[in-house]
């Protein structure tokens, strides 16, 4: 059976974070799946190095307080590497650059991003979010539901989607092309992207379900597949 | 940098008082002495009071007392013991020891915790003053930077130098693979280039005596200049307050071990668990308990700020609404 690499995307870095200084007791639903997560795969998951810059970009470069930087960047440093210690405890590593070459992956990205999206793929997200509005509302229309005010959020996020989506915006295509060029270089490995961003999830799924080969002149591996990070833990792909 | 801009927080209970046993109080003699070399220099004489400026101004080196029985406190705990927590906090904190009363557990502490220095108060403020400016040219020269997951390829191997003491070597085997018995020390510096060990441990029962021990230090000295990787660790007898001791403690080995402690089989295990996990990196501590601390380094709604909340919402959500649970995916 083949290796399985976790490449996971910044949201999910982002919930281990989150999730590292709540009592076990207090933890909420996505950061207790988060630590399930870390536990049951942290061996194979891998970090892409452009997936830390990011992190740290935001971590150390977003809302910083100018007037007092070095307490503020103490205090930043010192929840990082309490992150750090956690992810080396589940074993948890960068993966490594290698020999793919930035040409090679950001020319990836460009073709990922300069062509129209196929139809099929525009269809399958429409028919996600419409299944996830149904959901939503049959379970708000449930009088047990004890959680409307997230679930109407959600269904105006959804709703507000259909007209106002993504694809890959910002860091995505970046994310996708490195996936696809790594896994290329390693045929024998499976490499799952696990986010909870859906869109990122919709369109390598959308590649790897319909097995597409090509995308135009650009060759699709077929070792890759995307994931969130619910259905990763229950099977739900 | 300038001096001037280096922020010391200078924790002593005598801090205030002129004189102490009859004689000038040597913390007001460090005191003036760091002033006059150009520092800022705050002062306190409560424990508490240094976790709670800890939140409130960020200070380079936190110079701190052991022994603070003077001064009624909420503190539960010496001076080592505020050290321990400040270095719990942020790998940032440099912790310096200014003291004449610490006793051998404090000593052993402040090697274990990485506290940049231990300065008896024996060695006088000339000595402290040596040692500060020395933190202060490399804060200067090295800002702190990211740990990064560092992978770098080791034997496997594990070097030791061992001397007939209370921990039987079988035991010692038993606790690593792989084990390269050095004759020497000599042999141990020697095969730290050649063999790419993951770990050096030096067991033995006592110091060398007076004609041997400087050698012995030097020797030392070079081995734990190789950390992280390998990280070293030394198991031997520190029960007495000797200086011979105190030195060793200022060589910085990852861990320092009392040869004679009761649970000294714990402590090794434990040592050389860390030791191997932190190789070819900076030892991160776990962070202090609730009861020693007055918040986290950063809160929830610092995150969410950070990042987008529509994916975090959605983990929310998803669970919401799918109304059969999932069997867990063990594939």
């Amino acid at each position: 059976m083949n290796e399985t690499i976790y490449f996971v995307d910044t949201n999910i870095l982002f919930n281990l974070a989150d999730s590292i200084f709540v009592e076990k007791d207090k933890l909420m639903g996505y950061q207790r799946r988060t630590q399930d997560f870390w536990q049951q795969f942290g061996k194979n998951v891998r970090i892409p190095s452009i997936i830390l810059a990011e992190f740290h970009g935001l971590w150390f470069h977003k809302n910083v307080d100018l007037e007092n930087y070095e307490l503020w960047y103490r205090d930043r440093f010192s929840a990082y590497e309490q992150l750090i210690k956690k992810l080396k405890e589940y074993q948890t590593m960068i993966w490594p650059d290698g020999l793919i070459s930035l040409e090679k992956m950001t020319s990836i990205s460009r073709y990922l991003t300069k062509k129209q999206m196929p139809t099929d793929l525009i269809n399958d997200v429409l028919f996600r979010i419409h299944g996830s509005i149904n959901d939503i509302n049959k379970k708000l229309n449930d009088d047990l539901s004890n959680n409307k005010e997230s679930l109407k959020k959600a269904l105006n996020r959804h709703t507000r989607n259909l007209k106002s989506g993504k694809l890959l915006d910002g860091l995505d295509s970046v994310l996708a092309a490195h996936t696809y060029a790594h896994a290329k270089e390693n045929p024998g490995k499976n490499f799952i992207i696990i986010s909870d961003d859906e869109f990122i999830v919709d369109v390598i799924r959308y590649f790897a379900k319909n097995q597409v080969e090509k995308f135009y002149d650009l060759t699709i591996p077929q070792n890759v597949q995307a994931l969130t990070l619910y259905n990763c833990l229950y099977k739900r792909r | 940098m300038n001096k001037e801009n280096f922020r010391i927080l200078f924790l002593d209970d005598e801090i205030y008082a002129e004189k102490s046993g009859g004689a000038i109080n040597p913390a007001i003699i460090a005191q003036k002495a760091l002033l006059a070399e150009g520092y800022s220099v705050d002062v306190t004489d409560k424990m508490s009071d240094v976790i709670d400026s800890y939140y409130k101004k960020y200070y380079h080196l936190y110079l701190l007392d052991i022994d603070m029985g003077k001064v009624a406190d909420t503190f539960d705990g010496n001076g080592a013991v505020v050290g321990e927590t400040l270095r719990r906090l942020s790998s940032i904190s440099n912790v310096i020891v200014y003291s004449a009363r610490g006793k051998v557990n404090d000593w052993i502490l402040a090697a274990n915790y990485h506290f940049y220095a231990y300065v008896h108060k024996d060695w006088k403020e000339s000595k402290l003053l040596e040692v500060v400016n020395k933190l202060f040219q490399e804060v200067q020269e090295n800002a702190p930077s990211l740990p990064d997951f560092p992978d770098k390829e080791n034997s496997g191997k594990s070097l030791v130098y061992y001397e007939t003491c209370q921990i039987p070597l079988e035991t010692i085997n038993s606790k690593l693979n792989d084990v390269i018995l050095c004759a020497t020390l000599d042999e141990m510096i020697e095969k730290t280039d050649a063999e790419k060990p993951n770990l050096m441990l030096i067991a033995l029962p006592k110091f060398p005596g007076i004609t041997k021990i400087e050698a012995f230090l030097e020797k030392i000295k070079t081995l734990a200049m190789r950390q992280p990787s390998p990280n070293l660790i030394i198991a031997i007898e520190a029960s007495k307050q000797d200086e011979v001791l105190l030195k060793l403690v200022n060589l910085h080995p990852f861990r320092l071990l009392n040869i004679n402690s009761p649970a000294i089989e714990t402590e090794l295990t434990e040592a050389i668990e860390k030791a191997l996990f932190w190789y070819n990196d900076q030892e991160v501590f776990d962070f202090p308990d609730a009861s020693r601390v007055a918040r986290k380094p950063i809160t929830p709604d610092e995150i969410a700020s950070m990042r987008d909340s529509d994916d975090y919402e959605y983990e929310e959500w998803v669970s919401q609404t799918v109304i059969n649970k999932m069997e867990p995916n063990n594939e």
